[in-house]
């Protein structure tokens, strides 16, 4: 007795549904040929949205080290490293003619020295090192000028950049020679590192962006990987190391390209197998393959939609929903194989309420990944939404119009109430009580094991020997590390400047004290005017003394040359190549001022970063950013607000399930709390730790495991649902063991939670399983008059 | 990355360590396979060339001597010129001590360049260990004192001529770098020892040294002489 005007809506709303998901389809294609896709770990967390001023700092810094990539080839001697670096660079070269390459060389620094030079050339007159400062100030000009002669008679004409005019005193090449001991590069004049009793030859690669895509292909790891060995070729001994954003990236990439491949497919693959052995029909294999391609099409589309870009981990996550999505069209055709002789649209409005409620709480669970603030999380909790609403919404549109025959009852089917009826049940007798004090004790013994942590690189997925050549690197070459600085704040950059002269100040005695090795700021490349005004005013007065008695000693009449008239400003510094190195610690224009950044390198020594803070105190508009330090509070911190929101959950699942089932709700409950429990306590006995990920599986269990509980209330005895239940808690568990294989330590918390949960949840649910009248229903025989409590309208 | 490439201009420190080392240049060459075949080097007619000229040059452990040096520099109308003496170890290194107008010395070390001036103060100029430029120039100039002509042509393109009575001369061009940019070029005069060094910069500035009364004797140093390297 089918009411013809709902029959028409339900047709209406199958069209309605087919629009959307052709609306989807067609932004795939987009997608796909866009490639929207990003790797960033830092995308994944926190933005900083309540401080701009720090958000725009770390994008900037973020930014300029995107593109770049390093190259360091070590031999024994510089005749070596250079002929390996030439052979390396042959390598690309040919490698480019026969295919474009996504990088090139960076060679504008190759002249930046003379640019620089000439650049910097009118204003050395007020350029000082503190050493040369307090030199000029103390000696007295005749003591000076005695020097200068000297060196103007002596052998050694000492090494001067500038002509002997222009610089009597030598201080132009003190300057050049602090700049260059202070950014940490040990060059020697063929441009070749020595470090590691190793002569390095550098090699700096920069991805052209448009043509950089990650696509899981290794392009540029393949083509370093041919240069390096045709550099072993010409050097056997030659050392590679090579280091930069893009090279993780593409490592990421391909990474994630596999784990998609093989959670997505695997799952997929186990799905349509559980599928084919419980109904042995062709029409549920596609039928579901459909629900789930609809589902994870319209989850990448909203998910894009919504973020602009899909993060590449999201997709590995996502993957794992396959697992999870099939319920559905599971759940339909297990009703139709149970129900042969129901009406599709009755069976379908009797499903509806269970398959909703099950979607919601599904929902709602996947729903809190989202409540902290980390973008990944919250990509991930849209995916997921997302995802399964379009495979629910596939199955009650489209199934009941597809499927026009009730699958067969199969071996599978016939067998699982079988087990159903096996299964044993909690009861109070001797062996039970053995059982529960065992596990009792497995269950404290772990739980007392656990160990919180909330390192931030529990994010990081790059492979091991990509991370030690990048820390070898940063090492060789002085790099500061870009996850802390200072952050320097004053309304014009003159005062930043000064603010900036302050901070270095204790810096440089950090760095003489060896706690840090050095430092990277702006204003020893860029005095502040001040400071320009006083050392050009210093250098002015001695070196026209000392002049004056160089004339009288040689017979001569020298004349000092003349410099800018006024002090170097930022303006013409931003503009010029000079400030390429450096011009990233600019940040422009921040709030209501402007804003530069500290860089410090700590030469691996971490435990300085804690009290490095101490540097700032006391300096107005100094700040010190730490942000390893804050994203790992954050997690901390967020660790312990979803233990809270677990808990608050937990309770509502308890008032949820007693208003429904009242005496009887625990049956419901317990098996999901006791696996959550004994999956901690089995992180526990493993050594993992307890992070922020492992607490967000259990929320995720909690909203999926309550209802396999839910089902064996509900539908006692019921083999269809007992059936729909196994084969969606066998993907769901096999989905998310594969996630647990993910390199992501992050992922691998997730899957390894859920893979113990839903487990053990399965294997529990039914020994908490209320006796029923009818322990055995031959599934032909079914009717719906197993329903629980028909007092609540469904 | 590049930007300390030139700060070390290694060149005026090597015009010096030249006319010193190349006194001690021994007459073997030792012809080691060069593996990155960088350098083309000498050809085989200079190549003799070069080795007959070594041979002439005599090998000693220590020489002293006396210096007049000549410089004509850009901005000045009149040559500066300066003498003294002059001590040589090819163990320890180079001491030039400026007698007038402005007494000083400079002490040239495997690790270090250091100036003392007439009231005793000293100042270390260059720390090779700090600064790998120079470590490099350092070894170069030990390689010379060993008489290994790789170092030499690696950075020079040298064009010997040998001339009667055991005289010869050796023009040496920098190759492209950083010595190119601060010298056009280095021409050695000598017989038993270097007798004339004239180095020509690229900025016009010239400057000539002589050296006479060159001696081998005492082989020796005294503790007065070693203390000074110290």
């Amino acid at each position: 007795m089918i009411d013809q005007r709902a029959h028409r809506g339900w047709r209406w709303l199958a069209f309605a549904w087919l629009a959307l998901v052709l609306a989807v389809g067609l932004h795939q294609v987009r997608f796909w040929s866009e490639s929207r896709l990003e790797s960033d770990i830092l995308a994944l967390l926190p933005e900083d949205a309540h401080d701009p001023e720090l958000a725009a700092a770390t994008r900037k810094i973020a930014d300029a080290g995107a593109r770049q990539m390093v190259v360091l080839l070590g031999a024994a001697d510089a005749a070596q490293a250079q002929a390996a670096a030439r052979a390396y660079r042959a390598n690309l070269q040919a490698a480019q003619r026969q295919q474009p390459l996504p990088f090139v060389e960076d060679q504008t620094m190759a002249g930046w020295f003379d640019a620089a030079r000439s650049f910097y050339a009118p204003w050395r007159d007020r350029l000082l090192t503190t050493a040369q400062r307090e030199r000029l100030q103390q000696q007295p000009a005749d003591a000076l000028a005695s020097e200068a002669l000297a060196a103007l008679y002596g052998p050694l004409g000492a090494p001067r950049l500038a002509d002997w005019r222009a610089d009597p005193l030598n201080l132009w090449t003190g300057w050049w020679q602090a700049r260059a001991a202070g950014s940490g590069l040990r060059f020697d004049a063929d441009g070749l590192l020595h470090a590691d009793d190793r002569v390095w030859a550098v090699l700096q690669l920069e991805t052209r962006g448009s043509a950089f895509r990650l696509d899981g292909q290794r392009v540029i790891e393949t083509a370093l990987d041919a240069a390096a060995s045709a550099a072993k070729q010409a050097v056997p001994d030659a050392k590679e190391l090579r280091a930069g954003v893009p090279l993780h990236a593409e490592a990421a990439a391909v990474q994630a390209s596999f784990e998609v491949n093989v959670i997505g497919w695997g799952s997929l693959a186990a799905v349509l197998l559980l599928v084919w052995l419980a109904f042995r029909s062709l029409r549920p294999i596609l039928l579901v393959a459909l629900s789930l391609l609809v589902g994870v099409a319209a989850a990448l589309s909203v998910t894009a939609l919504v973020f602009g870009k899909v993060h590449l981990l999201t997709l590995v996550f996502g993957a794992s929903l396959v697992g999870v999505a099939e319920d559905y069209g599971i759940h339909w055709f297990a009703s139709r194989q149970g129900h042969p002789q129901q009406e599709r649209f009755v069976l379908l409005r009797g499903l509806l309420p269970g398959m909703s409620l099950a979607w919601l709480t599904s929902a709602l669970a996947y729903l809190a990944l989202g409540l902290a603030p980390f973008p990944g999380l919250q990509q991930m909790a849209v995916f997921s939404v997302v995802g399964l609403a379009a495979a629910f919404l596939t199955v009650i549109c489209w199934f009941p119009w597809l499927e026009r025959q009730a699958p067969p009852q199969t071996r599978l089917s016939i067998a699982m109430s079988g087990w159903l009826l096996r299964w044993p049940r909690m009861r109070a007798s001797k062996p039970w009580y053995a059982v529960v004090a065992l596990t009792a004790v497995l269950l404290v013994g772990g739980l007392w094991q656990v160990q919180a942590n909330d390192d931030l690189r529990t994010l990081q997925s790059s492979p091991k020997a990509l991370i030690q050549q990048q820390i070898d690197i940063s090492r060789l070459l002085g790099l500061p590390s870009p996850a802390q600085f200072y952050l320097v704040r004053a309304k014009d950059a003159a005062s930043v400047l000064q603010r900036e002269q302050a901070l270095t100040t204790r810096l440089s005695v950090l760095t003489a004290q060896g706690k840090i090795r050095g430092y990277r700021a702006i204003s020893d490349w860029l005095p502040s005017p001040q400071q320009q005004a006083v050392d050009a005013a210093l250098t002015a007065g001695t070196e026209t003394a000392v002049l004056a008695q160089l004339s009288a000693a040689t017979g001569e009449t020298l004349q000092r040359s003349t410099f800018a008239a006024g002090p170097l400003t930022m303006g013409a510094w931003l503009a010029a190549p000079a400030s390429r190195p450096l011009r990233q610690l600019w940040l422009g224009s921040i709030g209501d001022g402007v804003g530069s950044v500290v860089l410090v390198d700590v030469g691996g020594n971490h435990a300085v970063l804690a009290s490095l803070q101490h540097a700032a105190d006391g300096l107005a508009g100094v700040r010190w950013v730490n942000r390893t330090a804050e994203f790992s509070a954050l997690l901390g911190h967020y660790r312990h607000r979803m233990l809270w929101l677990l808990l608050a959950g937990s309770a509502l699942v308890v008032v949820a399930l007693w208003w429904r089932y009242r005496g009887e709700a625990w049956r419901a409950l317990v098996p999901t709390l006791l696996s959550g429990l004994l999956s901690v306590a089995l992180l526990g006995w493993l050594g993992m730790p307890l992070q922020l990920f492992n607490v967000l599986a259990l929320l995720l269990l909690l909203g999926m495991g309550v209802d396999y509980g839910i089902f064996l209330l509900e539908h006692r005895g019921d083999a269809s649902a007992w059936l729909a239940v196994c084969v969606g808690a066998a993907s769901t568990w096999l989905s998310f063991g594969l996630l647990g294989l993910s390199a992501t330590p992050a992922l691998r918390a997730f899957g390894i939670t859920l893979l113990f949960g839903i487990g053990l949840v399965w294997l529990l649910s039914p020994l908490f399983r209320p006796r029923s009248t009818h322990e055995i229903h031959a599934p032909d025989a079914a009717s719906s008059t197993h329903e629980y409590s028909p007092d609540v309208t469904l | 990355m590049k930007k300390a490439t030139v700060i070390w201009h290694p060149a005026c420190v090597l015009g010096l360590l030249f006319c010193c080392a190349a006194v001690f240049a021994q007459s073997s060459p030792k012809r080691t396979a060069n593996p990155a075949g960088a350098t083309p080097a000498v050809i085989p007619r200079q190549g003799d060339a070069l080795a007959q000229l070594q041979q002439r040059i005599a090998q000693v452990p220590v020489l002293r001597g006396v210096f007049v040096q000549e410089k004509q520099l850009q901005g000045f109308k009149h040559p500066l010129v300066s003498k003294g003496k002059l001590l040589v170890a090819s163990a320890h290194g180079v001491v030039w001590t400026t007698q007038t107008p402005f007494p000083s010395e400079l002490v040239l070390t495997r690790d270090r360049i250091l100036t003392r001036q007439a009231d005793g103060r000293s100042r270390v100029e260059v720390d090779a260990r700090a600064q790998p430029a120079l470590r490099s120039v350092n070894a170069m100039l030990f390689a010379l004192m060993s008489g290994d002509v790789q170092a030499l042509t690696a950075r020079f393109n040298s064009q010997p001529t040998l001339l009667p009575a055991g005289s010869w001369r050796l023009l040496l061009t920098p190759k492209p770098g950083a010595l190119a940019q601060a010298f056009s070029q280095i021409t050695l005069e000598g017989d038993r020892y270097v007798r004339t060094v004239l180095i020509e910069e690229r900025n016009g500035d010239r400057t000539r040294l002589q050296f006479s009364g060159l001696s081998e004797t005492p082989a020796q140093l005294s503790s007065d002489e070693v203390h000074r390297f110290d």
